[in-house]
């Protein structure tokens, strides 16, 4: 075995995850090389310091903060839950359901407005139910707005029936 | 009730605790708390949110409980999470890494200790703490990977597959971050103890 392979060899060794084959050649070599054993013994060195690096013990509280935590946490999913179902519900997997319902939606307005014009307008061409349509609810609107700009002759209705009462008579006579 | 959960492996536990059982949860919490702060510590270079993220990996474990196979094993596990988290907090705090101030502290008094003769000799937890400060030191110019593979391996323990795993890489990978990052170490540790302390 060349230097530079039991050099890359040297951790495992260390570590004694090499086979039985490989661990044998290593130890051959270091025998016979002055050079790859202080290269081991450096490493080993390197590794046995770093067990001076300790942490400190973890704080007494640390399970009690911890089920802390996990119960805050548990107050804010449920609103979260809800939102991230709804984001889920709208995302891309369930656009192909959503579109189904938008089109089904759609062909029951058409189908169901057409059959309700349909009872009330029999006779009457397509185009002419929902002209009819449009003109009731305008009427609707129009009545509305009517009532709104003749509001303060509403509220003088009174006055108006009396002026209208004493026109009346002046023309009789 | 408890303490017979105590004798329990950490996969049995895990299924209590996906059946509904907290009781397990906290038995687990207990038993890794301190391997998963020092790993947090030390990797995130003795910061003051250590603690805090060590909490939250136990958070995550909670809220993630589904999620965990009986065929995986709970230590890799919780190790991969415990990756994770540390990854995102170095990436979430940057720079603003605060190293706990009363390392640097200590550091600085001992230099001026060294430096005044008429002062009484360092005291030995003095001393340890200094050392421990270098080889975090040394540590901290590893590149991440080289780090995180040398913290699972010489204080966690970890096989190289159980490292392999918890980093997402291969054994050979694995094997090679090992060589490589204890051979810059070699040389860092002996420019960090060049003036013998």
């Amino acid at each position: 075995m060349k230097c530079n392979e039991v050099k890359e060899l040297l951790i495992e060794y260390l570590d004694e995850s090499l086979d039985a084959n490989r661990r044998q050649a290593v130890e051959e070599h270091l025998c016979a090389c002055a050079g790859c054993r202080e290269e081991c013994d450096n490493l080993l060195a390197s590794c046995a310091m770093l067990a001076d690096y300790q942490a400190p013990a973890v704080s007494d509280q640390f399970t009690r903060q911890v089920l802390q935590k996990v119960h805050e946490r548990s107050q804010e999913q449920p609103a979260a839950g809800l939102f991230d179902r709804l984001v889920a519900f709208i995302s891309f997997r369930s656009l192909p359901a959503l579109a189904s319902l938008a089109l089904l939606a759609g062909l029951g307005y058409f189908v169901l407005g057409n059959r309700a014009v349909d009872v009330n307008n029999e006779g009457l061409s397509g185009s002419q139910k929902f002209e009819i349509v449009r003109d009731l609810k305008d009427e609707d609107i129009i009545r509305d707005l009517e009532i709104y700009e003749n509001a303060d002759m509403l509220e003088n209705l009174d006055l108006l029936v009396d002026l209208e009462a004493v026109e009346n008579y002046e023309a009789e006579k | 009730m408890e303490n017979d959960l105590e004798r329990l492996p950490d996969e049995e536990l895990m299924l209590r605790f996906q059946k509904g059982d907290e009781v397990g949860f906290r038995v687990l919490v207990d038993r890794y708390r301190q391997r998963i702060f020092a790993f947090t510590w030390r990797f995130l270079r003795g910061s003051q949110e250590s603690e805090d993220i060590a909490q939250e990996v136990f958070v995550k474990v909670y809220f993630a409980r589904e999620t965990w196979r009986p065929a995986a094993k709970f230590s890799t596990w919780v190790y991969v999470i415990t990756r994770n988290t540390c990854l995102q907090a170095l990436k979430k705090m940057g720079p603003r890494l605060s190293v706990d101030s009363r390392q640097a502290e200590d550091g600085r008094e001992l230099i001026e200790t060294l430096a005044d003769r008429k002062a009484p000799e360092p005291s030995g937890h003095v001393l340890a703490e200094e050392k421990s400060r270098r080889i975090a030191d040394a540590l901290d110019r590893l590149p991440e990977s080289q780090k995180m593979a040398i913290i699972l391996r010489r204080y966690d323990q970890l096989s190289y597959e159980e490292i392999a795993e918890v980093m997402n890489c291969s054994v050979q990978s694995v094997k090679s971050l090992l060589f490589r990052g204890h051979v810059a170490l070699k040389e860092y540790l002996k420019e960090c103890f060049a003036d013998g302390v």
